[in-house]
């Protein structure tokens, strides 16, 4: 356990070790460690994702995948709780001298929270969507990279974040009796109105 | 450890409201659906494309430029997903209300600019009939001269039945029969039933009207246009109709299986007062789901809040009945399926089987059947109707005009009056 963590470590200065160096990066990663821009970015994402189709089938299709990621993303957000409630690991910048471009984060550290929503929204898109998924993973690594750039997660929060966020995503789409309730639902009321033609005024 | 937050709620949920908004428009204009236009009529892309692109770009510039969200500690994870689903709900539903609100100012400022308000209700009246209405005219033509419509029920369709009726010439006659349930019933109604209420209808205006409604022309528009595949034998038998006029039908997609697409010509406001009439309610499935469902709702709800409130869990009283009305439909589901329900197969999926049913058989009635532009791609899916109603000799397409709110666009008035007009005379 204890040169798994030397090797975290180690890869973690690594990485932070580039921050300083050059402004631009500096300023480049700060921007994707933003606690706001990439989920968002990612969000917004699954509105395209859900209206990008070509016909209705795509679309009932896109809407399944769209409900999917929300179910992934509590089902991540249930085994981050319980990884946290178990493990506590503090931030870098408690323990080591860092190289700190972001405010301090007073949570603990394991597993990456950023990592494990990004790449839920990833990997759950990808299962759905194999085209269009992939467009979730540059946004999720940049941010992932980003934290440890910055000096607030080591490679093995970000790790554990990427497994458990493949870990739901994977038991959602693999175990359909958890979506499929509410993707009928959905499919009902897109039915119900989308069929609703008229001619009128 | 504790996590100290600076909650910055109402400036996050605008941020998600107006991205949101935008890239709405965006896919409004690339999907062409034309209800979801925010300033009425068609979406243009050469509009909504910069719109859309304008709301984007100034939500992000507006929200990152305060420096409170750059690297700041914020609100909560939990906290921003809430107003991540909350702004791109209120997102669309300013978006739906927006498109019906200047679309419903659009047909009024159209009705008033061409005269159709006032003057030309005054042209027709309305009659209230049991099981549906009608609006007749009050001049009546010879007999061949007047056109019969067989409409969709609701005031949409008659303001669009008197529209129609003002660009026709003069001297022709126009009874239009509202059937209240809709044609779009066919599948519950059963066709006997169908044929028997507007049998009945036309019966009791020919009576209240002393009219005699033999040798006329008879048109069916939208799902009226269905129903005159189980209406022409009828009317062929006792009413010998000159001819037989389908304006945009509904052609469903047999390959995927949908009846069409409401949002590329009809706005919300449409939809839902379309969903309205049929009343899904009344549904005895419906009835059963609810009764099912609600003492689950009522339970996971209780449950849930429960545990919310027992563990303390952060915005408790609005998690708890959330978690359990997720949970309640999830059981639902379960407990409907298992009972074998059957409603999850939908009103729609009975429709497309109908619709993609066997030809109707060829009558000695000539016949015309307009399509819209949508239904061009529909039509080729439609491998059993490969049989006389839909020979191409037939067949009129109406390039770029779409049903719903647009069918009086690009001349389609005049249009329609000549097709009547030269089915009259070539008879």
């Amino acid at each position: 356990m204890c040169w798994l963590l030397d090797l975290d470590y180690t890869l973690f200065t690594w990485i932070n070790g580039l921050a300083g160096k050059n402004a631009f990066l500096d300023g480049a990663m700060k921007v994707f460690c933003n606690d706001h821009l990439v989920p968002f970015t990612l969000g917004f994402m699954l509105v395209v994702m859900a209206l990008h189709g070509r016909n209705r089938k795509q679309d009932r299709d896109n809407l399944g995948a769209v409900l999917r990621v929300f179910i992934s993303i509590a089902v991540a957000s249930a085994v981050l709780q319980l990884a946290v409630t178990l493990l506590h690991r503090p931030r870098p910048f408690i323990d080591h001298e860092v190289n700190l471009l972001f405010y301090y984060p007073t949570d603990w550290s394991f597993p990456s929270n950023p990592a494990t929503a990004t790449f839920t929204f990833f990997f759950s898109a990808l299962f759905s969507d194999r085209r269009f998924g992939w467009w979730f993973l540059p946004p999720a690594l940049l941010m992932s990279f980003a934290r440890i750039y910055c000096g607030v997660h080591y490679p093995g929060d970000v790790l554990a974040g990427v497994l458990i966020a493949a870990g739901s995503a994977y038991l959602v789409h693999r175990v359909d009796f958890l979506s499929r309730p509410l993707i009928a639902v959905v499919n009902s009321v897109e039915s119900r109105l989308r069929s609703s033609l008229s001619v009128r005024e | 450890m504790e996590e100290i937050f600076y909650e910055d709620i109402l400036d996050t949920f605008l941020f998600c409201f107006i991205a949101a908004a935008g890239i709405i428009q965006i896919m409004a204009a690339r999907r062409g659906w034309h209800g979801l236009s925010p300033y009425g009529g068609r979406v243009r892309r050469g509009i909504n494309y910069p719109l859309g692109a304008a709301l984007v770009v100034a939500a992000y510039a507006w929200y990152f430029s305060d420096p409170l969200h750059r690297n700041v500690r914020n609100i909560e994870a939990f906290m921003s997903l809430v107003c991540l689903v909350l702004g791109i709900a209120a997102a669309g539903a300013v978006t739906v209300l927006l498109a019906s609100a200047s679309e419903a100012l659009r047909r009024r400022l159209g009705r008033d600019k061409d005269g159709r308000g006032e003057g030309a209700g005054a042209l027709m009246e309305r009659i209230e009939l049991p099981g549906g209405a009608a609006l007749i005219s009050t001049a009546w033509g010879e007999r061949g001269e007047n056109l019969v419509v067989l409409a969709e029920p609701g005031r949409g369709s008659e303001n669009l039945m008197r529209s129609i009726y003002t660009a026709l010439p003069p001297g022709h006659g126009m009874l239009c029969v509202h059937h209240r349930p809709g044609f779009d019933d066919l599948e519950t109604q059963g066709p006997d039933a169908v044929k028997m209420d507007v049998t009945g209808l036309l019966a009791q205006v020919e009576r209240e009207r002393g009219l005699i409604l033999r040798e006329e022309t008879f048109m069916g528009l939208g799902w009226g246009g269905n129903a005159l595949d189980v209406l022409a034998p009828e009317l062929e038998k006792d009413r010998a109709p000159r001819r037989l006029l389908k304006v945009a039908p509904v052609v469903p997609d047999c390959e995927l299986g949908f009846v069409g697409d409401a949002l590329l010509s009809d706005t919300p406001l449409d939809m839902l007062t379309t969903l309205a009439r049929q009343r899904p309610w009344k549904d005895a499935d419906f009835g059963r789901i609810i009764r099912i469902w609600l003492p689950v709702l009522a339970a996971c709800v209780v449950l849930a809040t429960g545990v919310t409130v027992g563990f303390d869990v952060r915005w408790k009283l609005f998690s708890g009945p959330l978690t359990g009305l997720l949970l309640s439909l999830w059981v639902t589901y379960f407990l409907v399926r298992r009972k074998g329900d059957k409603a999850a197969e939908g009103r729609e999926t009975r429709l497309v089987s109908r619709l993609c049913g066997p030809a109707p058989g060829d009558g000695i009635t000539p016949l015309t059947i307009v399509f819209t532009s949508e239904d061009t791609e529909a039509m080729a899916t439609l491998p059993a109707r490969e049989g006389p109603a839909y020979v191409p000799e037939r067949l009129e397409l109406w390039e770029d005009v779409l049903r719903g709110k647009f069918i009086l666009e690009k001349g389609t008035p005049g249009r329609l009056a000549t097709l009547i007009w030269e089915a009259k005379s070539g008879a």
